[in-house]
């Protein structure tokens, strides 16, 4: 009996130890094959991809990320055969691993940081000539006013990556965000100054029964967004007072910004919980009907939108407001570096025009088809819902919807339909469901663009206004930045919640900002500075 | 020399079924400490193991953070707590389930307290802010007594006693179940002499059962002091905040803040470096010491 037991122990072994060693043999086998398929067949052209996974995207039965709508078009037009590699969740991760080990797909996405380290070690195909001749009208209008992007993206003069874009300056502005009823209930039309800001929170819990001021969770988002209002920008670089560049956490107004809240903690304006709270926590004193403002940027409709009509009833939803201002002076809003994502082409892969030609084609189906009529919208549609559109990988742009907004604030507002754009057409029908069937799909984008003081509408009128303050680390991070991670900021954070919950008192902000430049600030000031600064 | 391969000669058949594991773990836990000079050179992925020399710059620009230390003592306080509590608790508790007679009961309690064991702290995280919150079920309860409302997670004081209470609790059923194996394998020969000589239980327990189960705990002893420096990463991250940074940031989830996240792989890998050399001094003291003191030894 033993022996037999030990004789089914070994073999197990013996067999885990063979299927391990045989496994790992196969797929060089095949890589092999694809190589010598493609040299010696005039056949389809292949592109391995790796992807990430889009945790919202539902496809139609039988497709996947290797074969869906896209994939199916892309073979039909191009006659390409998009190969998936692999789709994951932890895809910087994976990208990582990739490049160390060297085996990367044909094309793929990176980001800032690992565009670096490529085009440093020469890992990746030159795209200058494939983009020159191969960029549709369209590629090349959204990417050419963007040029400090694009410099981000060169190396020696050549283009290595196309830049994914961003949605446009107009998506980057914070707004105050209230309870619908309860403005008008109390006939608040417009929160001009801090003080008006106040007498609305105090407004909201004396006549409509709100247990808080406004909201905020433990990083201290709200406060961040807000810090307009006080001309603080605490998390930008900015011109400093000797024309040097600075950390905008260490100017003044930076100080007035959290003495204020500070004292609305004092007040009870803020849940005693909220430097233990995440986002879900704090929404739901929202959903409770026990807070009803905060400042959030231009997409909180989706956040305050739909779940407050289904918790609380018809006409709860939050409604966009300019921010308020300590004095009457312009605010201006912070803007990060935004351009994360960058399609690139391994080094040595034969067609890197085919980049170019699908990412055309992304433009092409989502934005110019409709207006041009190679396609309805009936036919269009599928490609934008159900995140269909973010699952392409490294054939994707982001699109600028600055005109877009335009176009569908004003169609709906006049009545008048005027649309230029595919994706305004989409966003156009999403809003008509809720506005005349009262759909709740359709009530976050209504309170992007659906009205007058629409987040993104306000958003267009910033950018109108002049209203952007763009950070001066416009492109990559210096490394000494890359080193500390986000502890220096972690710092501030535990500093600042203190000094709002009033463990600490203001005065310790001065005490803060000075451990801060102890801890790292003052060598990554310098590095920023170095890097650019005047020189 | 002569006996050992006369000893060979006689067990070869076991040293043959040693083989597989030996390599599995050579491959897997050997071969891979090769990857330890990322820990002493500026890491670039795209260059792999060419990456440029930087010696011990990795480990002077951790240290040199102004709150690493505090990290370190954060560490040992809260996995300390949890090591110690982590042996009392479950011996206490299987000495405690082996005296109840009814053996559905005992199964029912056995599963019950093992049942958070394998609940992810991801879960339990969730549950826990919602019970611990200034509303929360337990700050309800204490006001009964006139207690609190106690921040349970908001207040560095509280803090690591709560991440120290809690981790026991979620993983007290998974000790208890091996004392209680160790505890049915003492001979009852000896409690029947033991009570021919008129010892009552709490003689009995203090003269045969502990004795008895010294040996396993002087082993779990050993195999936890291993994890003095690691108090836990998936239980502070999910629960802890800014307010708490200053006694609950541990070394793991400040090294996540500091590098991982933004993929600086050689600031990692010198921490754990640091961590295992930690780990492995303390097991080789612990190991000594447990032969000194408890005559314990696995060879």
């Amino acid at each position: 009996m033993y022996k037999r037991v030990l004789g089914i122990v070994l073999a197990i072994a013996l067999i885990i130890s063979v299927a391990a060693c045989s496994s790992s043999e196969e797929p060089k086998d095949t890589t092999k094959q694809e190589a010598e398929d493609n040299t010696t067949k005039q056949g389809p052209i292949k592109v391995s991809v790796g992807l990430p996974e889009i945790v919202n995207a539902k496809f139609a039965p039988g497709e996947d990320y290797s074969n869906n709508l896209w994939t199916k078009l892309f073979k039909e037009k191009f006659n390409i055969d998009v190969e998936v590699d692999w789709v994951t969740t932890e895809y910087d991760t994976k990208i990582n691993l990739a490049i160390a080990s060297g085996e990367l797909p044909d094309m793929f996405t990176v980001n800032i940081v690992q565009l670096n380290q490529l085009m440093e070690a020469g890992m990746l195909e030159d795209l200058t000539s494939s983009y020159e001749q191969y960029a549709s009208p369209s590629l090349k209008e959204m990417i050419e006013p963007n040029r400090d992007i694009v410099e981000t993206a060169m190396h020696d003069g050549k283009l290595m990556a196309i830049p994914r874009l961003h949605y446009g300056d107009e998506t980057s502005t914070s707004f105050l965000w209230a309870r619908k009823d309860w403005l008008e209930g109390n006939g608040i039309k417009e929160v001009k100054t801090i003080e008006d800001f106040e007498n609305m929170m105090e407004a909201f819990k004396t006549n409509n029964g709100a247990k808080f001021g406004t909201m905020l969770d433990k990083t201290l988002g709200a406060f961040f967004e807000m810090a307009s209002s006080f001309h603080a920008y605490p998390k930008i670089w900015v011109d400093g007072p000797d024309g040097k560049i600075v950390y905008g956490a260490t100017l003044p107004e930076t100080k007035n910004a959290l003495a204020k809240w500070a004292e609305w903690y004092k007040k009870g304006y803020i849940n005693k919980d909220f430097a233990t709270m995440d986002s879900a926590a704090m929404l739901r004193d929202a959903y409770n009907g026990e807070v009803g403002t905060y400042a959030q940027q231009n997409w909180a409709g989706w956040q305050v939108g739909a779940d407050m009509v289904k918790n609380e009833g018809d006409g709860t939803y939050f409604v966009s407001m300019n921010l308020p201002s300590v004095d009457s002076d312009k605010i201006l809003y912070p803007r990060q570096f935004s351009n994360s994502v960058y399609s690139v082409v391994r080094k040595g892969y034969e067609h890197p025009e085919v980049l170019v030609e699908l990412i055309n084609t992304y433009i092409d189906v989502l934005d110019d088809s409709i207006g041009n009529g190679t396609m309805t919208l009936e036919e269009v549609l599928p490609f934008n819902t159900n995140d269909m559109h973010h699952i392409t990988g490294p054939f994707k742009v982001e699109f600028a919807h600055y005109q877009d907004i335009k176009d569908v604030s004003s169609s709906i507002i006049t009545g008048k339909e005027n649309l230029g754009s595919g994706n305004a057409v989409l966003f156009y029908n999403e809003i008509l469901k809720w506005k005349n069937g009262g759909d709740l799909v359709g009530l976050g984008r209504y309170l992007q663009m659906g009205h007058e003081t629409a987040s993104l509408v306000l958003g267009i009128s910033h950018v109108d206004n002049d209203q952007i303050k763009k950070t001066k680390v416009w492109g990559a991070m210096p490394q000494a930045m890359l080193d500390y991670g986000t502890t220096l900021d972690d710092l501030l954070i535990e500093g600042y919640t203190k000094i709002i919950m009033g463990v600490e008192d203001i005065s310790y902000y001065d005490t803060l900002i000075e451990a801060w430049r102890h801890a790292g600030g003052n060598e990554v000031t310098e590095a920023v500075n170095k890097m650019y600064g005047k020189k | 020399m002569q006996s050992l391969l006369f000893t060979l000669r006689k067990q070869w058949q076991y040293h043959v079924l040693l083989i597989p594991a030996v390599v599995l773990i050579f491959i897997f836990n050997y071969i891979p400490l090769y990857g330890l000079i990322i820990a002493f050179q500026r890491y670039n992925p795209s260059m792999g193991f060419q990456s440029p020399w930087v010696g011990l710059d990795n480990f002077t620009r951790v240290f040199s953070q102004p709150n690493f230390v505090q990290t370190i003592w954060n560490t040992l306080f809260i996995a300390g707590f949890q090591i110690i509590g982590g042996i009392i608790v479950p011996v206490v508790f299987s000495l405690l389930l082996n005296e109840v007679r009814k053996v559905s009961a005992k199964r029912v309690f056995q599963t019950i307290i093992y049942l958070p064991y394998f609940l992810s702290w991801v879960i339990l995280a969730g549950v826990m802010i919602d019970i611990l919150s200034r509303e929360g079920i337990m700050n309800t309860f204490l006001s009964l007594f006139n207690i609190g409302p106690i921040s349970f997670l908001g207040d560095p004081k509280t803090f690591r006693w709560t991440m120290i209470v809690s981790e026991i609790w979620k993983s007290f059923g998974f000790g208890t179940v091996i004392f209680l194996a160790a505890l049915t394998s003492i001979d009852p020969g000896l409690y029947e002499s033991a009570i021919v000589d008129g010892a009552k239980r709490w003689k009995q327990t203090w003269y045969i059962t502990i004795p008895s189960i010294m040996p396993i705990i002087v082993l779990m002893t050993i195999l936890s002091l291993g994890n003095l420096l690691n108090a836990g990463f998936d239980q502070i991250y999910n629960l802890y905040s800014p307010i708490v940074y200053s006694t609950g940031d541990i070394i793991d989830t400040y090294v996540y803040r500091l590098g991982i996240q933004q993929a600086q792989y050689s600031v990692g890998t010198a921490v754990g470096m640091f961590k295992a050399l930690i780990a492995a001094f303390m097991i080789l003291t612990s190991y000594y010491l447990a032969d000194r003191f408890a005559g314990y030894r696995v060879l």
